[in-house]
């Protein structure tokens, strides 16, 4: 008897410890609308899908040349804040520009899907839904800008670019720094097809 | 076995002898210290300090040679007594700006001459507080078994003392076997010399009353080769709004609706005059735009130490940040605090945001130049920036600017971490300034500058 009620006292025991360990090991989850801060490890999910319209290879033409990027969903780990790493599902991208005679220009489509110089960061909704992509290119003295992106029609095969230069005050320890015209690889505003 | 045990033996009388020898070096040493120590009775002989802390003894000498000059010391010796200017202290204040003489009667300090210099005046009042000079009694009379010291800076409102220090001196006074006698601690805090509310009384030291008393509401004494001010950030930013005309015109000539509607940037640098001319003025030079682009660049040379350039409101379809950005504060860091630090005084470093939301004024109050700032740290700096400031933006891509200067002042707290950078808003309409702080709850604290 006393045998028995042992072992049903240890069953339950270990199925407290087993939920315990279940509960504390799942992150906390977030939506994406989430701009706010979250506990350490948390994750900031896409859970309605709204970045897969954007993923594929996207093309334009601006100033005669040939503009390409490519727009993939991550799950990226955002460990800029001391202490406080968190995940996110973000868009990356990774462009190449080519001349009116087909040569290379720019070309990062080789780097890793956590190190890209286009990164996403949030949706905006007024007045039109557009996400917004952070640019940073270490390549050109941190250059940087903001990216915003919309699709214009409803099946989603167009995409309004549009490009914010935020680099701001360069100085003469930066290469290009004499440069006419300064390193500008990306187009200012362009609409792009799949 | 009895050589071995001898041997130990002497060890251990070599052992007890080194200690016992060394133990009355230090009773040796003590006593030296803290036997009441013979007080001079001439204050005009020169000083030599036996305070048991550091003085500025250069204040002190300059302080007792303005005084011989001036006073008369049969008056003083029959009005308040004799200055023992060997026991002079100025808790912790080495730049020339505070000491406290005391003044003795029938062998016991009775009053404080407090002595205060501001610019080049020197003012001496009087200072009759019983526990002070209960202090000074114990620090020339006591048996002192312990001293100690700590210093504290000030962190409170911005002010022309900005740099004051307060001290907090202790001094434990023991017995010499006397009866009844109790040993005792004595501790004193003194943070320098605080301007404003009522002046204390002013000590005469020449009894002419046509001479004023010296101190208080007179004009004080002049001060021999007072040492270099070095002006807070509010009164360098103040200067610049009140006597540089053309400071003020190249604000005004950013600071409109037209500019801020520019799809670029537009600024100046200021720089040294040219060496070896005749030239005494700040010299503006146009920060030119980088072709192609709306980016404004710092002119090449190592003479600009400050600029000043606009944020738009609008930039091809985004809302730009309407405070310094990663690559401000690197020019800022790397440039012209470089610069002022090389060419002329590193607290002439500035840089200035112009904005349609407000106006923005870096400064930096460290000692040395060398950040370490180079493109990874930018990179990192910028990554950070970039979506912490996309956090804050409302759904139509706009900022409220009390979140923008919190999370700027949070970018320099947990990101960039230099001291020394302080932020400072520059009301458009009055000129005047307030420094941006963050309390500990992350609120934005502005502190008027005075």
């Amino acid at each position: 008897m006393f045998l028995k009620l042992n072992k049903n006292i240890m069953k339950k025991i270990f199925i407290l410890i087993t939920l315990h360990l279940i509960l504390f090991s799942c992150a906390q989850i977030y939506p994406l609308s989430t701009n706010t801060d979250v506990p350490t490890n948390a994750y900031i999910q896409d859970l309605n899908n709204e970045l897969i319209p954007y993923e594929g290879t996207w093309k334009g033409s601006w100033d005669n040349k040939t503009f390409f990027v490519t727009f993939k969903r991550i799950k990226k780990l955002l460990d800029h804040r001391e202490n406080n790493p968190y995940y996110k599902d973000v868009i990356v991208g990774k462009f190449k520009v080519l001349d009116s005679s087909g040569n290379i220009l720019y070309d990062n489509t080789n780097l890793a899907d956590n190190n890209t110089k286009i990164e996403g960061a949030r949706f905006f909704t007024i007045p039109n839904k557009r996400y917004v992509l952070l640019y940073l290119d270490p390549d050109i003295c941190n250059s940087s800008g903001d990216i915003f992106i919309s699709f214009t029609d409803s099946s989603n095969n167009t995409l309004d670019w549009k490009f914010m230069d935020t680099t701001d005050m360069i100085n003469p320890s930066c290469q290009y720094y004499s440069s006419n015209p300064f390193p500008q690889p990306l187009p200012k505003a362009i609409t792009l097809t799949k | 076995m009895l050589m071995k045990r001898k041997i130990h033996l002497t060890r251990l009388l070599l052992v007890i002898v080194t200690l016992l020898s060394m133990s009355s070096c230090v009773r040796d040493e003590l006593a030296a210290e803290s036997q009441p120590q013979v007080i001079s009775t001439n204050m005009s002989a020169k000083f030599a300090s036996r305070s048991f802390w550091k003085e500025d003894n250069i204040y002190i000498n300059k302080v007792q040679q303005v005084f011989l000059k001036v006073a008369n010391l049969e008056h003083v010796r029959t009005r308040y007594g004799e200055l023992n200017w060997d026991y002079a202290m100025t808790f912790g204040n080495f730049n020339e700006t505070y000491a406290l003489v005391p003044i003795i009667k029938d062998n016991k300090a009775v009053l404080l001459m407090e002595a205060v210099r501001i610019g080049n005046k020197l003012f001496l009042y009087e200072k009759n507080d019983e526990e002070m000079i209960a202090f000074f009694n114990a620090a020339m009379y006591g048996k002192i078994i312990h001293y100690d010291e700590t210093l504290s800076g000030n962190n409170g409102t911005l002010s022309k003392a900005l740099n004051y220090v307060c001290s907090t001196r202790t001094l434990s006074v023991g017995c010499d076997g006397e009866p009844g006698c109790v040993p005792y601690v004595k501790t004193e805090t003194v943070c320098g010399f605080q301007q404003g509310g009522t002046p204390p009384k002013g000590f005469d030291p020449s009894g002419d009353p046509d001479l004023g008393s010296g101190g208080g509401g007179d004009d004080g004494y002049e001060y021999p080769d007072p040492p270099d001010e070095i002006k807070d950030p509010c009164e360098k930013i103040k200067s610049k709004f009140t006597t540089d005309l053309k400071f003020k015109s190249k604000v005004a000539a950013i600071d409109k609706q037209e500019v801020f509607a520019y799809d670029h940037e537009m600024g100046f640098a200021a720089g040294y005059p040219p060496a070896n001319t005749t030239v005494t003025e700040t010299q503006y030079q146009p920060m030119e735009n980088m072709a192609g682009s709306h980016n404004v660049s710092l002119p090449d040379g190592d003479q600009y130490f400050g600029y000043m350039h606009s944020h738009n409101n609008f930039s091809d379809g985004g809302i730009p940040v309407k405070i310094f950005s990663p690559a401000d504060l690197a020019t800022f860091l790397t440039s012209c605090v470089a610069n002022a630090d090389a060419h002329g005084s590193i607290d002439d470093a500035y840089g200035m945001v112009i904005t349609s939301a407000g106006n923005y004024v870096l400064q930096y109050t460290g000692a040395t130049s060398g950040f370490g700032v180079g493109p990874n740290t930018i990179k990192y700096w910028k990554a950070w920036y970039g979506r912490q400031f996309k956090a804050i933006q409302n759904d139509d891509g706009g900022y409220d600017q009390d979140d923008v200067e919190k999370v700027f002042l949070r970018f320099l707290k947990e990101k960039v971490q230099i001291d020394g950078v302080e932020l400072y808003k520059v009301d458009k309409t009055t000129g005047k300034s307030s420094k941006l702080n963050l309390n500990s709850n992350n609120v934005v604290v502005p502190i008027p500058c005075s």
